[in-house]
C-alpha cells in the first residue's frame, strides 16, 4: 500500500516537473523584460490620479488620510478606492511615487494574476461541457500551465502591466477571475454530487465580496455576474448531481441574456438615455458602436498576431466608422460578429470552449468597447477579455501537438513562448524611458495626435531643461525646432484641438518671435473655442495656459486669455476647471478684476451644486481677507463635500 | 481520532492567538481611529461640570467638594467627577487630557464588549465565535455613533457607567457558566452588586443592569444549569423579578402620570408629547445604528420635531405602530431559541434607552445615549448570525469577512467624523450644515464669527438662532436674551455698540425680560473681564437695574438671573445695587448657600453689620448641618476672621 503510494507520488513527481520548470521560466522571463522598463515613464492619467493627487501622497500616521486617499480619485462611478489605498500603501512604504515600486507592484499583480488564471483554467477543464476534450489531470494542468503562460507573456498587457494607473483594470481582473475560479471551483462540486442551501448560500456570499472587491477598483468588476453566466451556459450547461438540471439551464440563458435585453430595451425606449452621454465627445453612440465592431477585431488580431510595430499606447489615429459603410469594413466586422456570436449561441454544445473564449471576451468587453462615451482604444481593455483566448490557445496548442506526430511539444511551446518573450522584450524596452517611447509611439502611428503631441512635449520637456543639462545654443534650438514641428503636424491631423494650439503658441512665444508675429495662435483657439466640445486633453492644455500666462514672458497675452477663459465658461457654465484655471489668472490682480471673479466664482459656485472645486475657489478667494465670507464659503464646501473626500484639506484652513 | 486530538488542540491555541492578536489590533485601531479628536474644543456641560474644577494643585483640600459637589443627576455621579478631579491633580493637560482619558476609556470598554460577546457566544457553542465576538466588538467599538460620547468630555459618566455595567454584565455570565459547569463561585457573584453600585454612582442610567441581566438570564442563558437542565430557583426568581419590575413601572406610570407630567413643566413639551416624538427619535437611533449618516451626526439635535399628537407630524403614527409590530414580532420569535437571542439583543437595546428617553424631563435628542444600548443591537446581529451558522455552517467565513467589511466602513465613517470632531470651526460649521433650524448650531457660528471679529455675520446668525427657537421642541427665546446675547457678540468682537441698544433692553417682554441664565451670566463674564473696554459697562448694570431693581421682582425673572446681576455690580463695585440683587436672589431661593455668601461679601463691604451676622448665623447654621462644602467653609472663615 505504501510501496503503491511512493510510486504515485513519484509518477506525480515526475510529471510535475516540466510544470514548475516552465512556470519558473515563465516568471524569469517576466521579470527579465518587465523589469528593463520599471523605472519607465509616469504620464497621461498617471498624473492626475498620482502625481499631481495630493491627497493619495499620504505618510500613513493618521487613519483618515487613508480614508481620504481610497477616496481621492475622480475616475469611475465609486472612486476606486480600492486601487487607490494600494497606491496610497506604495506612497507610504518609499515615502514617494517611484515609477520602480508602482510599476513592481502591477508586476506583482499580474504574476499573480497568470497563478490565478493557471488555477482558473484547470478548474474549467474539469467542467462536465470539456469531457469529450478527455484531458488527463496532466493534460489539463498542461493546458492551464500553457493558456496562463501565453497571457503573461503577452506583448499587449504592456501598457496595462507598466501604466501605473492601470493597476486599477488589473485588480478589477483579479478580483473578477478569483470570483470565476470560486464559482468554477464549487460548481464542479455541485455538478458532481449537488450543494444543500448552506453552500450555495457561502458560495454567493463569496461572489459578493469578490465581485465588491474587483467593482471598487474598477466598474469593470460588476462584469463578474455576467461573466460568470458565460461560464454556466457554455461549459456547466445546468449540470447538478450527475444531471442536466432544466432549470438550471434556463436561468444561465437568463443570467446571460437578461443584461442585453435591458440594454437593447434602453436603445429602443429611451435612447437618448444613452446618446445623451455623448454631449462631450467628438463622436455620437452610433459611430462609437460602429467603431468599436471593427476595433473588436483588432484586438483579436493583437491577440493572435502580436504585431508590436501596430500596438501602442495611442491609438487615436483609428478611423471613425461614421456609417455603416464609411468605411466599409464596419459592415464586414459587424456581420462577422453577428456570425460569431449567432455561431457561439448554435453551436455551444459543439464547440463550447471556442463558444466559452468568444463570449467570455465579447462580456468582458461589454463595459468599455459598447454603449458608453469613452476613447475608441486602449490595449489595456483586453487584459481580462483575452484569458478566454489564453485557456483555448492552451487547448489548441496540446491538440495540435498531440494530432501531429512529428511536432514535439517542448519545441512547439518554446517556439510560441520565445517568440512572445522576445516581443515583449522589444516592447517593454520602449517603455523604458519616455523619450523611447515618445519616440516608439511617433514611429508606429505618425498619424496619431496623441503621439505627436506626446513625443513634442517630451522634447519640449527636455529644452526646459537646457540648462540643467548643459545644452548649448544649438541643441536648444534644434530641440526647440523639433519639437515645434511634432506639435505643428499634431495641429494638421487634429486643427481641433487645444493642446497642439496651445504648445505652438508657447513655443512662439519664447523662442520663435518672429512666426509669434505671424501666427496669431490664440485668434485660433477663440475661433476654435465657438464649436469645441472640450475633452479632458483639451482641459489640460488650458489650465498649461494659464500657468504659461502668469508667467512674466506669457503675461503678454493674460487678457486675451482671460477672455478665452470668459467665452469658454460661458459655454460651459458647470466646468469649475475652467473656473478654477480663471481663478488662478485673475486671483493676483487688481480690485476691478478680482470684483469680477468674485462674481464670476460666485455665479460657478451656485450653478455647480454637487462641486467642491467651485465653493474651494470661492473660500480660497476670500482667504484672508474677509473672513465671514471664508466661513460660508468653507461651510458650503464642507456641505457639497459629501463623502467627506477633501475634508482634510478643509481642516488645514482652520490650522493655519 | 486519539492522535488527532493534540493536533486539533494546537490549532485551537493557534486559533485563539490569532484571534486575539486581531482583537488587539482592533482595539489599537480604535485608539488610532479617535486620537486626532484630542485637539477638539470643550462643549456645553464640559464647561458646567468639568471645566469648573479649579486649581486643585494649591488648593487640594477643594477635591471632595468637586467630587461630590455634581448636581448632574439625581446621586451626584460621584465616580466620575472623582476621576475629573483625579485627572485634574495628575494629569492636568486640560480638554485634550481628558479628551486622551476618554478615549482610552472607550478603548477598555470595546475590549470588555468583545470579552462579554466571547462568552456569549461560546455558551450558544456559535461556530467561529471567537472572530465573531472580535468583529462585532469591533462594529461598536468604531461605530460613528459613539464619536459624540466619547470626544464629549463630560460624557465619561456615560461611559465609565458602561464600564461597570459591562464588568457586572461579565462578572454575572462567569458565575453562571460555573453554575453550568458545577464550579460555581460567590467569587463571581459578589462584584455584580459591587460594580453595579459603582456604575450607579457614575451615572444613575445604570439602574437599567438590573433588568438587563435578568433578560440576559431568560433569553440567553435560559436558566440551563447543569446537563442542560433548567435551574428552578433562578427560573422563578428570575421571571418573579420581571413580573414584579413590570407591574410596578406600570404601576407608576398609571398611577403617578401626574407626578410624572408635571416635572415636565419647564420643558416646552408635555409627558405625552415627549413619549410620542421619543418614539420617532429613538427609531433614528436605530437608522443611524444601522445606516449611519454622518453628516448630521453631532451635538446639536434641538431642531428635532416635536410630535404634538399621533398625526402631528404623521411619522409618529408610523413610528408608535412600527413598535406595535415590533413587540408583536418579538412575541413570535421568542416561540423559538435563536429567536430568544435576538429579542436580547433587541430588549438590551430598548432597556438602554429606557430611562433617558421615556418619562424624565431631559431634552429630546442626544446620540451619547445610544452608547450602552447600542451593545444590544450589536448583539442581536450576532444573534442573527448564531442562528444562521448554526444550520448552515458553511457561510460562516464569508458572513465573517461580511462583517470584517463592515468595521471598514465604520471605521472610515468614523475617522471621518473624529477629524470634524478634532477642530472647533469644522464642528461648528459640520453642525450647521447638517442642523441649519438648529439655535444652538446658529449661536456657535455667531460666536465664532464674533471672536473673528465679523460683527454683521455674527449678528445674522444670532438672528438666525432667535428664529430657530421658534422650533416647537425648544422654548421661543425671548427678545431680551436675544439682545443680550447680540450685546455679548458685540463685546466679544470689540465693536461699539449704540447706546439705544442698551437702553432698549427688555422692552418687548417688560413682564418678564429675560429668561436666559446663560446668556446674561456670558455678558456679565465678559463685562467682570473686561474683553470689551469700550462697552458702556455702567450703562448696561443701570438698564439691569431699572429692570430688576423694582417692587414686583419675583415674578421679573428667576433666582440666577439676580445672583448674575449681583455678580455684575460686584464687578462693578456698586455693594448697594449688588445687595439689592441678593436680597431677591435669597427671597426666590432662601437659605442658598451661594445668595448667602453673597449677602455676607455685600454687607461686609456696605458695613451692614446685622445683616452680616444674620448671614454668618444661617451659614454656621448650615455648617453644622454638614451642608456648607469645604470651600465655603474656608469663605466663612475669612468673613468670621475678620
Amino acid at each position: 500500500m505504501a510501496e503503491r503510494g511512493l510510486v504515485a507520488s513519484n509518477r506525480m513527481t515526475a510529471s510535475s516537473r516540466p510544470m514548475y520548470i516552465l512556470a519558473s521560466l515563465v516568471i524569469a522571463a517576466c521579470l527579465l523584460a518587465y523589469g528593463l522598463a520599471l523605472n519607465g515613464p509616469l504620464f497621461f492619467d498617471d498624473v492626475p490620479n498620482l502625481l499631481d493627487n495630493n491627497l493619495v501622497q499620504i505618510d500613513g500616521a493618521a487613519l483618515d488620510g487613508w480614508r481620504v486617499a481610497a477616496l481621492s480619485s475622480d475616475a469611475g462611478l465609486f472612486y476606486r478606492p480600492v486601487a487607490m489605498l494600494t497606491f496610497a500603501l506604495n506612497h507610504v512604504v518609499s515615502g514617494e511615487f517611484t515609477a520602480v515600486s508602482l510599476k513592481a507592484t502591477n508586476l506583482v499583480i499580474h504574476l499573480l494574476l497568470g497563478a490565478l488564471l493557471y488555477f482558473f483554467a484547470g478548474a474549467l477543464l474539469q467542467a462536465p461541457a470539456l469531457r469529450a476534450l478527455r484531458l488527463s489531470t496532466h493534460e489539463g494542468q498542461l493546458v492551464a500551465a500553457i493558456g496562463a503562460s501565453l497571457w503573461l507573456l503577452h506583448p499587449i498587457h504592456v501598457s496595462t502591466v507598466l501604466y501605473a494607473v492601470q493597476r486599477m483594470t488589473q485588480l478589477s481582473a483579479l478580483g473578477t477571475l478569483a470570483g470565476l475560479l470560486v464559482y468554477t471551483r464549487y460548481r464542479l462540486r455541485w455538478a458532481a454530487v449537488g450543494a444543500g442551501p448552506g453552500e450555495v448560500l457561502g458560495a454567493a456570499i463569496w461572489l459578493v465580496l469578490l465581485g465588491v472587491f474587483a467593482a471598487l477598483s474598477k466598474e469593470n468588476g460588476a462584469l463578474l455576474p455576467w461573466l460568470i453566466a458565460v461560464v454556466e451556459v457554455t461549459l456547466f450547461r445546468g449540470t447538478w448531481r450527475g444531471r442536466s438540471r432544466r432549470q438550471l439551464v434556463a436561468l444561465g440563458w437568463i443570467a446571460l441574456l437578461l443584461p442585453l435585453l435591458a440594454v437593447l430595451t434602453i436603445a429602443m425606449f429611451s435612447p437618448e438615455t444613452l446618446s445623451a452621454r455623448f454631449g462631450g465627445r467628438e463622436f455620437t453612440l452610433q459611430e462609437r458602436l460602429f467603431t468599436q465592431g471593427r476595433v473588436l477585431w483588432q484586438y483579436l488580431g493583437w491577440l493572435l498576431l502580436p504585431n508590436v510595430l501596430d500596438m501602442g499606447f495611442f491609438q487615436d489615429d483609428v478611423a471613425l466608422s461614421r456609417g455603416i459603410l464609411a468605411p466599409v469594413t464596419t459592415l464586414l466586422a459587424l456581420l462577422a460578429w453577428a456570425v460569431v456570436i449567432g455561431a457561439c449561441l448554435v453551436w455551444h454544445k459543439r464547440y463550447p470552449l471556442l463558444a466559452f473564449a468568444f463570449l467570455f471576451y465579447l462580456v468582458a468587453h461589454s463595459m468599455e468597447s459598447t454603449v458608453l462615451p469613452l476613447e475608441m482604444v486602449f490595449e489595456h481593455r483586453n487584459y481580462l477579455p483575452s484569458m478566454g483566448f489564453a485557456v483555448l490557445a492552451g487547448a489548441g496548442i496540446l491538440r495540435s501537438v498531440a494530432s501531429i506526430q512529428r511536432l514535439r511539444l517542448r519545441a512547439v511551446l518554446g517556439g510560441i513562448l520565445g517568440i512572445l518573450a522576445v516581443l515583449l522584450v522589444v516592447r517593454t524596452n520602449a517603455w523604458s524611458d519616455e523619450m523611447t517611447l515618445a519616440k516608439f509611439e511617433v514611429i508606429n502611428h505618425p498619424q496619431s495626435a496623441r503621439a505627436n503631441f506626446f513625443y513634442g512635449n517630451a522634447l519640449f520637456k527636455r529644452l526646459r531643461k537646457a540648462e540643467a543639462l548643459g545644452l548649448g545654443e544649438e541643441d536648444q534650438r534644434a530641440l526647440a525646432v523639433s519639437s515645434r514641428r511634432y506639435f505643428e503636424h499634431m495641429h494638421r491631423i487634429d486643427e481641433r484641438d487645444f493642446a497642439a494650439l496651445v504648445m505652438l503658441y508657447m513655443l512662439d512665444t519664447m523662442y520663435f518671435p518672429g512666426l509669434a508675429e505671424k501666427n496669431d495662435w490664440l485668434a485660433t483657439m477663440e475661433e476654435l473655442a465657438e464649436t469645441r466640445r472640450l475633452q479632458t486633453s483639451d482641459r489640460t492644455a488650458l489650465a498649461a495656459l494659464v500657468r504659461f500666462s502668469t508667467t512674466p514672458t506669457g503675461d503678454l497675452g493674460r487678457a486675451r486669455v482671460g477672455a478665452l477663459l470668459d467665452y469658454l465658461i460661458a459655454r460651459n457654465p458647470r466646468r469649475t476647471d475652467l473656473m478654477v484655471g480663471k481663478f488662478r489668472l485673475l486671483k493676483d490682480r487688481d480690485d476691478a478684476s478680482r470684483e469680477s471673479l468674485r462674481a464670476s466664482l460666485e455665479q460657478s459656485a451656485q450653478l455647480n451644486h454637487n462641486s467642491g472645486q467651485a465653493a474651494a475657489s470661492l473660500a480660497d478667494f476670500y482667504q484672508s481677507d474677509d473672513l465671514a465670507s471664508t466661513y460660508e464659503a468653507v461651510r458650503e464646501w464642507l456641505r457639497r463635500d459629501r463623502y467627506r473626500r477633501e475634508l482634510l484639506v478643509i481642516r488645514e484652513i482652520f490650522d493655519q | 481520532m486519539i492522535a488527532q486530538a493534540p493536533v486539533l488542540a494546537n490549532r485551537d491555541v493557534a486559533g485563539t492567538l490569532a484571534v486575539l492578536l486581531l482583537a488587539l489590533l482592533v482595539l489599537l485601531g480604535g485608539a488610532w481611529a479617535y486620537w486626532p479628536g484630542i485637539s477638539g474644543p470643550d462643549l456645553l456641560d464640559d464647561r458646567s461640570s468639568v471645566l469648573v474644577i479649579g486649581d486643585l494643585h494649591n488648593r487640594p483640600e477643594l477635591a471632595f467638594d468637586y467630587v461630590f459637589g455634581d448636581k448632574s443627576g439625581l446621586l451626584g455621579r460621584p465616580v466620575s467627577m472623582a476621576s475629573f478631579v483625579i485627572e485634574k491633580l495628575y494629569l492636568d493637560e486640560g480638554i485634550s487630557g481628558g479628551k486622551k482619558i476618554n478615549i482610552i476609556l472607550h478603548v477598555l470598554n470595546g475590549s470588555l464588549v468583545i470579552w462579554l460577546f466571547w462568552l456569549l457566544f461560546r455558551f450558544l457553542d456559535v461556530p467561529g465565535y471567537r472572530p465573531l465576538a472580535v468583529l462585532l466588538g469591533a462594529i461598536w467599538l468604531l461605530h460613528p455613533l459613539l464619536v459624540s460620547t466619547v470626544l464629549y468630555l463630560v460624557q465619561r459618566m456615560t461611559m465609565l457607567s458602561t464600564f461597570f455595567m459591562l464588568l457586572a454584565s461579565i462578572s454575572y455570565v462567569y458565575w453562571r457558566l460555573g453554575l453550568i459547569a458545577g464550579t460555581a463561585s460567590i467569587l463571581w457573584l459578589l462584584p455584580v452588586p459591587v460594580f453595579f453600585v459603582i456604575a450607579l454612582f457614575a451615572k444613575e442610567n445604570a439602574i437599567v443592569l438590573v433588568p438587563t441581566l435578568l433578560l440576559l438570564e431568560v433569553l440567553w442563558l435560559q436558566c440551563v444549569g447543569r446537563d442542560g437542565k433548567v435551574i428552578k430557583w433562578l427560573q422563578g426568581v428570575s421571571y418573579g423579578l420581571i413580573a414584579t419590575g413590570s407591574i410596578a413601572l406600570l404601576s407608576v406610570l398609571l398611577f403617578k402620570w401626574d407626578y410624572l407630567a408635571a416635572r415636565l413643566h419647564r420643558r416646552p413639551f408635555t409627558l405625552a408629547e415627549r413619549l410620542l416624538t421619543e418614539a420617532r427619535i429613538v427609531w433614528d437611533y436605530v437608522g443611524q445604528l444601522l445606516r449611519p449618516q454622518v453628516a448630521r451626526m453631532g451635538l446639536y439635535h434641538d431642531d428635532v420635531v416635536l410630535s404634538r399628537g399621533l398625526l402631528e407630524p404623521v411619522s409618529t403614527l408610523y413610528s408608535v405602530l412600527a413598535w406595535l409590530l415590533l413587540i408583536l414580532g418579538c412575541g413570535v420569535l421568542l416561540r423559538w431559541q435563536g429567536g430568544r437571542w435576538i429579542v436580547f439583543g433587541i430588549a438590551w437595546f430598548v432597556l438602554g434607552h429606557s430611562v433617558e428617553s421615556t418619562v424624565l424631563p431631559l431634552e429630546l435628542y442626544f446620540e451619547h445615549r445610544n452608547y450602552f444600548p447600542a451593545i444590544g443591537l450589536v448583539l442581536a446581529l450576532g444573534g442573527l448570525f448564531a442562528i444562521l451558522v448554526k444550520r448552515w455552517p458553511e457561510p460562516k467565513a464569508p458572513l465573517l469577512v461580511c462583517l470584517g467589511l463592515c468595521v471598514v466602513v465604520l471605521s472610515a465613517q468614523t475617522s471621518s467624523q473624529v477629524q470634524i470632531w478634532s477642530s472647533r470651526s469644522l464642528l461648528l460649521l459640520n453642525h450647521l450644515n447638517g442642523h441649519p433650524k438648529s439655535a444652538r448650531a446658529n449661536i456657535d457660528m455667531a460666536s465664532e464669527l464674533a471672536r473673528l471679529g465679523e460683527i454683521e455675520a455674527a449678528h445674522h446668525y444670532s438672528a438666525m438662532a432667535f428664529e430657530a427657537s421658534a422650533n416647537e421642541a425648544s422654548t421661543q427665546e425671548r427678545s431680551g436674551d436675544y439682545e443680550i446675547r447680540n450685546l455679548a457678540l458685540s463685546c466679544v468682537a470689540n465693536q461699539p455698540v449704540a447706546p439705544e441698544m442698551i437702553d432698549n433692553l427688555g422692552r418687548k417682554n417688560p413682564n418678564r425680560p429675560l429668561s436666559s441664565v446663560t446668556t446674561l451670566l456670558t455678558m456679565v463674564r465678559l463685562l467682570q473681564d473686561n474683553t470689551c473696554p469700550q462697552f458702556d459697562r455702567l450703562g448696561f448694570a443701570d438698564r439691569m437695574a431699572e429692570l430688576f431693581l423694582v417692587g414686583n421682582f419675583e415674578h421679573k425673572a428667576s433666582a440666577k438671573i439676580y445672583s448674575n446681576l449681583a455678580v455684575l455690580e460686584n464687578a462693578l463695585q456698586r455693594y448697594d445695587k449688588a445687595y439689592a440683587y441678593a436680597e431677591r436672589f435669597l427671597a426666590l431661593s432662601p437659605n442658598n448657600k451661594r445668595g448667602l455668601l453673597m449677602k455676607l461679601h455685600f454687607a461686609t463691604a456696605l458695613g451692614k453689620v446685622d445683616a452680616a451676622d444674620e448671614a454668618i448665623a444661617a451659614l454656621q447654621h448650615m455648617d453644622e448641618q454638614g451642608k456648607l462644602t469645604v470651600g465655603e467653609q474656608q469663605t466663612l472663615t475669612i468673613y468670621l476672621e475678620k
